[in-house]
């Protein structure tokens, strides 16, 4: 078991809603615990998280700033579509340090592309600091 | 909310996105929203139904950031107000305005900008005034000290516009926009102060 959404060649942010060069969407897999995905206004905002080939997932962390409501999706297609719900969370608002949420999945969740929707916030920016998904790639 | 862009991916190039609403009946919320639009004040009232969007992309200066406003010009009248409260629930940012030929639509935006403050007090709102209708001086009953106390009051910024001469309508809206890429700056600036 390990990090299955470090950047490198198996994971990569497919989509994004926002994109500021100064704090890009691959930031939240770049594995710096500094570097963090700002989305630049309005709601929702969302990006998705896609795997080379299917993964066996057993759970999710975020670490983020502002979010509210997150609801996560998961797709087994090998070109990201047909998103079937995983879960929802509401966060607590932090003030000066990152809310850190764990999201646990059913046994034996496979997934390719994982869609993170930010559906609100607790102000007019919310910050993505890092993703990381607890799994092991499935061996074809 | 409002229509979103999959894939933004826009490099070298900072888009931020900022819902906006309008307020009260035939202050000329419409005509000041076409004239940042098209450059063109409308020669006919139609009364707007619920709420019309309104995108427009606005530069600002020294930088290569653009602030996207997307801009709910919402119906004025009383009757269409549960259609627009889904639209003030989350704003980021409000334009308030009102007709210096009307004493009542002054007062009624001292209305509307308690229910603004009230949906999330807790996420703080950029508002401004708009003294619409300045062109005509004869009819005049709400002075620019007047307005300008009331906005001071708030905390509003203040402009004294006119959609048919298309004055000020521009300055109105670029200041909302360079608060909002203001916002933002210091905002992502603080988030770099934190770390998982
Ligand atoms: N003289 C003058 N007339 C204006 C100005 N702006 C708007 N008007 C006129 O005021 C009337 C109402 O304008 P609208 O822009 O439709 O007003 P509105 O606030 O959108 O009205 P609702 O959609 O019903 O809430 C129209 O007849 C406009 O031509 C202005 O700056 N000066
Ligand atoms: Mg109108």
């Amino acid at each position: 078991m390990f990090d299955v959404a470090l950047g490198s060649a198996c994971s990569d942010i497919s989509v994004s809603t926002s994109f500021d060069d100064a704090h890009p969407p691959e930031n939240i897999i770049d594995g710096k615990p500094d570097t963090f995905w700002a989305t630049t206004g309005l709601f929702p905002q969302e990006f998705v998280l896609s795997f080379s080939s299917p993964v066996a997932i057993s759970n999710i962390h975020i670490y983020t700033y502002n979010l509210k409501n997150i609801m996560v999706m998961r797709s087994t297609e090998h070109e990201a579509g047909a998103f079937k719900m995983l879960t929802k969370k509401e966060l607590e608002r932090t003030s000066g340090s990152l809310q850190s949420q764990l999201i646990e999945v059913p046994k034996a969740t496979v997934a390719q592309h994982l869609r993170f929707i930010i559906e609100s916030a607790y102000d007019h920016f919310v910050a993505v600091y890092r993703v990381s998904v607890d799994g092991s790639q499935i061996q074809e | 909310m409002a229509a979103k862009q999959l894939n933004a991916r826009a490099k070298g190039q900072r888009k931020l996105y900022s819902g906006q609403r309008q307020r009260d009946a035939t202050v000329g919320k419409t005509s000041l929203v076409q004239v940042l639009k098209n450059d063109q004040c409308p020669k006919t009232y139609t009364m707007t139904v619920g709420a019309d969007l309104v995108v427009k992309s606005i530069h600002i200066p020294q930088t290569s950031d653009v602030v996207e406003l997307y801009i709910h010009d919402c119906a004025g009248k009383e009757m269409f107000i549960d259609q627009i409260d889904e639209y003030i629930k989350q704003p980021s940012l409000v334009c308030l305005v009102y007709d210096v030929t009307n004493e009542v639509s002054l007062a009624s935006c001292e209305k509307w900008l308690q229910k603004v403050r009230s949906q999330k007090p807790e996420i703080s709102v950029l508002v401004t005034l708009i003294a619409n209708k300045s062109d005509l001086t004869e009819s005049r009953v709400v002075s620019q000290k007047e307005g300008q106390a009331f906005a001071e009051k708030n905390n509003m910024k203040y402009f004294e516009c006119s959609a048919k001469d298309s004055k000020c309508v521009e300055a109105a809206f670029g200041t909302l926009a360079n608060s909002f890429h203001h916002t933002y700056l210091e905002k992502t600036e603080f988030f770099k102060s934190l770390h998982a």
